[in-house]
């Protein structure tokens, strides 16, 4: 039995499109270590001792090899040099090695590309990153379940205002701006009653940070803002539990932005994005 | 018409009007503002409706106000609210803090305002404050361009002969409102005698010390002042309802937002927050290693990091006399 199981498992391995985790070899003369110590020369001299992972993929089917590496060190990881800085290097089309993935991570997997010039899915930690054209990024829905959103009527709207500041409550007196809320239940921890709210409509949304979104939390007769952000597309509740309180993803353009609850309201946990810096230019 | 011509023209119309007054404007300003702070998707519905939002939700009090070294004007204020949104930049400029997780933020905001600061957007918006931007600031401005010389009102910059003669001019007629309010004939001095108690010890809002009024207007919005500088209209009659000695320095800082405005950049009040980089091969970006509560400020980069919103005890020490109006 348990060797038909292995060779089921070897079987499955060499499908296109099976997944299954990276094994990083740490020998100094493993291939692709000589691209690592280009790239990498100064973080690696930086941080004595440092452990270097390798190991060579192919994520896009093009029979040229990508790099991955890990760094192992009490500078380049965290929780208990579990999750270390992993990195995906790809040699691009200005013949130069670029970062297309960065992310402190426990496992990587990278499935065999099902065809040619396919790019296919890494799963970081069991997340899945897709590829956007430039770099992968988290998939939407890898961080949690998407919340659904209501249109809030009108007449309530200018008492949900308040929660957006002293602004938006003069924004939904005023005719015509074009503003509007929609809510939705949110249950993040087991006692209590919560409802996300968000501000939609086109001079309310930022292009760069989306739109508006509150965390209210039912305290007696009143309602408490205990998350403060803004969203580019719908915010999912994660299943990882701080505390008793379920982290909330927010969208940012390169991923999200993973909210954490701190014993009072929700504060910036992790940042959970794909690699490249914000540019106003772009 | 010659040069000087169109000085003394615009310099008739400055005098008449008691205010700054736009030197051109057009449809060519808003492409060049896209250019230069890379919105590209604001149409002029947009920025319209951006502005008329801002003006209902009275974020248009900040007009004129200093931000760092960057002085508010309206195409400033409408690349920052295209950014983060209308309200959530009204926020931003009521309480100094970005509520938005995104990272690089600031940076992002801050070159975004100073580089669109200076475009002249009154066909859409109705005003056009002179002298936005910030002629120090190390990326491209429409301010910094308009000082070089190098753009022209054909291209549709303003002529920055006469640009510069009208922001010389307004802070010249600035300066001599603040003078006249501080002399010893017609100055707020005199209005002391009127106030209950001495230096300003009374009942109500003649009891607090200047500076609690300065500090009560800076977070409750009503008394800006340390923030932007007031209209001119506003501005004789703050410095008429001072009721304490320090009004003097009060003054003296006003005139400053209008000249050199040391004291009202940000570098005087905060200071950088650590980032972790994690080295060069992460293309010159820094990447940033946040946690639970830890400030936006590691987040969003030293450029907003002096105005995270203070605490009392913060405010209190920065607004210890010795060291503010040193």
């Amino acid at each position: 039995m348990r060797s038909l199981a292995i060779t089921l498992a070897a079987v499955l391995s060499l499908l296109p499109g099976a997944v299954s985790a990276l094994t990083l070899d740490p020998s100094p003369d493993a291939q692709g270590r000589s691209v690592v110590n280009g790239v990498f020369g100064q973080y690696i001299a930086q941080r004595v001792g440092v452990q270097v992972e390798t190991a060579l993929v192919d994520v896009e089917g093009d029979n040229v090899a990508e790099v991955v590496v890990r760094f192992v060190h009490s500078d380049s990881c965290r929780a208990n040099l579990r999750q270390c800085r992993t990195v995906v290097l790809r040699h691009g089309d200005d013949k130069k090695w670029g970062i297309v993935l960065d992310r402190p991570a426990d496992t990587i997997d990278v499935p065999k590309p099902e065809r040619s010039w396919k790019f296919v899915d890494i799963k970081v930690d069991g997340k899945a990153w897709t590829w956007n054209g430039k770099a992968y990024a988290p998939a939407p829905g890898s961080l949690g379940q998407k919340v659904s959103f209501s249109p809030v009527p009108k007449e309530t709207a200018k008492a949900l205002a308040a929660a957006f500041g002293p602004g938006a409550v003069k924004l939904a007196e005023s005719p015509d701006t074009g503003v509007g809320y929609e809510y939705a239940r949110a249950q993040v921890a087991e006692q209590g009653e919560f409802l996300l709210v968000r501000m939609k409509g086109d001079v309310a949304c930022g292009d760069l940070t989306g739109c508006p979104v509150r965390l209210l939390q039912k305290d007696g007769a009143s309602w408490r803002t205990i998350l403060d952000g803004s969203s580019i597309g719908d915010p999912e509740i994660s299943q990882v539990v701080r505390g008793g309180w379920k982290d909330i993803a927010l969208g940012t353009r390169n991923g999200f932005a993973v909210m954490g609850w701190n014993g009072k309201s929700y504060a910036l946990a992790d940042t959970v994005e794909a690699t490249g810096r914000l540019k106003g230019r772009d | 018409m010659s040069i000087s011509g169109k000085i003394a023209g615009s310099l008739v119309t400055l005098l008449l009007a008691g205010a700054a007054a736009p030197a051109c404007a057009g449809p060519l300003s808003l492409g060049k503002f896209r250019d230069a702070t890379g919105i590209q998707n604001l149409s002029e519905e947009k920025v319209s409706a951006l502005w008329r939002a801002m003006s209902a939700m009275g974020t248009t009090k900040f007009l004129g106000g200093n931000l760092g070294p960057l002085r508010l004007d309206e195409s400033a204020m409408v690349a920052g609210a295209a950014t983060l949104g209308a309200s959530e930049f009204d926020n931003f400029l009521r309480t100094g803090s970005l509520g938005a997780s995104v990272s690089g933020l600031g940076g992002t905001l801050s070159q975004r305002m100073t580089a669109g600061a200076g475009a002249d957007l009154a066909y859409l918006v109705g005003s056009f404050t002179t002298g936005g931007g910030s002629p120090a600031a190390a990326a491209p401005s429409f301010a910094s361009m308009t000082a070089m010389g190098g753009a022209t009102a054909e291209s549709g910059m303003c002529d920055p002969e006469i640009g510069n003669k009208l922001a010389e001019v307004g802070e010249t007629y600035v300066n001599g409102i603040v003078n006249a309010s501080m002399s010893e004939e017609m100055g707020f001095s005199k209005m002391e005698s009127l106030t209950a108690g001495a230096g300003g010890k009374g009942s109500g809002f003649a009891s607090l010390s200047c500076l609690d009024k300065l500090f009560q207007g800076v977070q409750g919005g009503n008394l800006d002042i340390l923030f932007k500088p007031p209209s001119l209209g506003n501005l004789t009659n703050m410095l008429q309802n001072w009721t304490c000695g320090e009004a003097v320095s009060v003054a003296q800082q006003v005139a400053g937002a209008f000249g050199g405005g040391e004291i009202f950049k940000t570098g005087n009040l905060g200071g950088f927050f650590p980032t972790a980089a994690m080295g060069e091969a992460m293309d010159g970006a820094v990447l940033k290693r946040p946690g639970i509560n830890q400030g936006g400020a590691s987040m969003f980069g030293a450029d907003f990091a002096s105005f995270q919103a203070k605490t009392e005890s913060e405010i209190r020490k920065t607004a210890n006399l010795s060291s503010l109006f040193k």
